[in-house]
């Protein structure tokens, strides 16, 4: 099965994406990161299982309804359908360059990455309370041995 | 088709306990064979499953949720009647593959919950048992993290180090100090080495998933290992176990015989074996003289509380391990109005997409698209950080599984149907110590605290559903795994558990197998 949209069901993305993402002073609208042009492809073709649901989601948007109405209503009446929409939006969005430089996102750092290995001195300067608390588990009754013992 | 194996012992079960008994009982000399219904995963055609590269990506073939993500190894689970999906990964690895790598000893109290607080039962054995365990497992399979947790008794911890401290995990930990409350860096079960990405290898984290470390020792040693093999029954000649019967991908039916049989299919995957598995010797299915197999199913409530800082804290991060964790208030206090407790797990937010997620952000006041789409992305991304929480559920009865026979695999067994409801203790527990932690989130300066309710999607962690005890009355193993009726058959899985503890599981269940596997080759297979 082609992730390939068809030229209305594109047609129906990008104003249901530029909705969801508006063009404002605060950042660039999900037109001018070419969502619809250039990312949601790039999107498909990693995640070709989002293709079906969402070329049916788009084939029920009907421009007389208006956009905001419609995503109102499958926000309200269609959850599942909604969230997946707004996924793939979203994803193509911050795949785009003009995105992550407003956001100055890139990779996701690895857990070791950039940072110093543990315990650093800040660590163990942040530690000192808690290394005087006293040790605060329940205790059992246990005397050690064969493992039989109970409260 | 019936196959003489002389294999000692047949091990159901590739995952994280399959894996620890194989490598044990091979190197005391017995020869095994595994029987896994999945297949190894396919990095090199599915990608990494903790891609730093695409948030996206790893949801295409690493799906959590079985219903979902339908591969054939997976079997229908109807969770309609449950207030929480159970996720897991069926095959050479099991659900390692996928978990987040956050690794929690229990506490002493834990084992002993009907002696501290009248509810449940004690288990019948103590953490001063499973101790050497723990300290064994954790450095065989390259835990990282700090001893000297004030949470715990005194003792050896892992011998690599924890994951470096972030500004977010800082600034929390700060403000633990500022309340007075206990913090400790998280231990997690990942180490350097080289980590794939989708551009390529990178130095990084390597997380410990048995298909990685485990197997291939295992094979080493020897272990037979036969994937795409889903058992339908165990077979029984009175009261022993002769083997196992299973189906293999082209749906051709085997029988495989041994001398003893280990069940390590998980919480949801071992008792559905033991239900397959009645006979007229066994009407109510294997083992179930007690009319456990099934019953007690614990699955971990589970809730999370962001925090958006009004600066940039370093929280753009893989969310592999734990930065920190607080057991300030796990243990039971009575004026809370709940028993037992919750470990509290600091990590961070991820990459942007993750902040556009519904958990645990559709709890926040407003909507997150719109005219408000740039501010509140803007305002989360590499500024926010998150508690997760891992309630203690008490064992009850009613949740259970039964089979389906509605809906059936790939092979044409049945399926499963669960019955769990998160009971008023639950609920009020995951409501006090989310509450706790928005004060938390405030002493570090936070400026936005989100608090989510209890998730539906988040049942990991799958436990107590063939318990252990001592007495063959109200309990389905002893405190070694081995069936009380059938002496030759073991559990060494997490359907063991007694009580679930309030933190995640793995670092128990990785010294719970070890210490079945060496009592069974102490004490011998038969009896």
């Amino acid at each position: 099965m082609t992730n390939e949209l068809s030229d209305e069901q594109r047609e129906a993305l990008g104003v249901l994406a530029v909705t969801l993402i508006p063009q404002s002073d605060d950042g660039p609208s999900a037109r001018e990161a070419g969502v619809t042009e250039i990312w949601i492809d790039v999107t498909l073709a990693e995640r070709p299982d989002l293709a079906e649901q969402l070329r049916m989601t788009l084939d029920a948007y009907k421009p007389e309804e208006g956009a905001r109405a419609y995503l109102d209503r499958l926000e309200r009446d269609a959850p599942a359908e909604f969230a997946q929409l707004t996924y793939a939006i979203a994803a193509s969005f911050f795949k785009s360059p003009v995105a992550q430089e407003w956001l100055g996102s890139g990779r996701i750092l690895d857990e070791y990455e950039g940072a110093e290995p543990e315990p650093t001195a800040v660590t163990e300067e942040l530690l000192r309370p808690v290394r005087a608390m006293p040790s605060f588990y329940r205790p059992t009754d246990f005397v050690g041995g064969n493992g039989d013992e109970r409260n | 088709m019936t196959e003489r194996n002389d294999a000692d012992v047949i091990i159901v079960g590739a995952g994280l306990s399959g894996a620890i008994a194989a490598i044990e009982l091979a190197r005391a000399g017995r020869s095994v064979l595994c029987l896994e219904q999945g297949d190894w995963p396919d990095y090199a055609a599915d990608g990494a499953v903790h891609d730093l590269d695409s948030e996206i990506l790893a949801e295409r073939c690493w799906k959590r949720d079985p219903n979902a993500r339908r591969n054939p190894a997976d079997y229908p689970i109807d969770d309609t009647d449950s207030d929480i999906t159970a996720l897991m990964w069926n095959g050479v690895g099991g659900s390692t593959v996928l978990y987040l790598a956050k690794w929690n000893r229990m506490t002493p109290g834990d084992f002993r919950v009907r002696s501290q607080d009248g509810v449940a039962d004690d288990w019948p054995l103590s953490y001063e048992d499973l101790e050497p365990y723990y300290v064994e497992v954790e450095r065989e399979l390259r835990v990282g993290g700090l001893a000297g947790d004030p949470a715990y008794p005194a003792g050896d911890g892992p011998e690599l180090p924890p994951i470096p401290l972030r500004e977010f995990g800082r600034r929390v930990a700060g403000a633990f100090n500022d309340l007075g409350m206990a913090w400790w860096p998280g231990a997690s079960s990942i180490y350097p080495g080289k980590r794939a990405a989708a551009s390529g290898e990178l130095d990084g984290a390597v997380k410990l998933s048995t298909d990685v470390l485990g197997w291939p020792t295992a094979l080493e040693l020897g272990v037979e290992l036969r994937v795409g093999a889903r058992v339908s029954r165990v077979l029984t000649e009175g009261d022993r176990a002769v083997g196992c019967e299973y189906i293999d991908a082209d749906g051709e039916r085997h029988e495989v015989r041994s001398g003893s049989v280990i069940l390590c299919a998980n919480g949801l995957g071992t008792p559905r074996i033991l239900l397959m598995s009645a006979s007229d010797e066994h009407p109510a299915g294997l083992a179930n003289s007690s009319g456990l197999v099934g019953k007690r199913l614990m699955m971990h409530p589970f809730g999370a509380v962001a925090g958006v800082f009004p600066d940039e804290v370093d929280s753009a991060v893989s969310p592999l391990g734990q930065q920190i964790q607080s057991m300030h208030f796990y243990e039971s206090d009575p004026t809370r109005g709940f028993v037992r407790g919750v470990k509290w797990g600091l990590q961070p937010t991820g990459g942007p997409l993750s902040l556009t997620r519904s958990y645990p952000w559709e709890a926040a006041n407003e909507t997150l698209w719109y005219e408000n789409f740039h501010r509140t992305i803007k305002r989360r991304y590499n500024r926010s950080a998150m508690f997760s929480f891992v309630g203690e559920d008490l064992p009850l009865e009613s949740n259970r599984i039964e089979l389906d026979a509605s809906a059936v695999d790939a092979a044409g067994l049945p399926g499963i149907r669960i019955h769990y409801r998160a009971d008023e203790n639950s609920r009020a527990l995951l409501d006090w110590h989310t509450q706790q932690a928005k004060r938390v989130f405030e002493a570090a300066g936070a400026i936005e605290v989100v608090v989510a309710p209890m998730v539906r999607q988040s049942g990991w962690h799958l436990m107590g559903t063939t318990v252990m005890g001592e007495d063959p009355a109200t309990s389905v193993t002893d405190r070694y795994g081995r069936c009380h009726d059938v002496p030759n058959l073991f559990i060494f899985d997490s359907s063991t558990w007694v009580t679930s503890g309030g933190l995640n599981p793995v670092a128990t269940q990785a010294a719970l197998a070890l210490w079945s596997a060496r009592a069974f080759i102490d004490q011998g297979e038969r009896r």
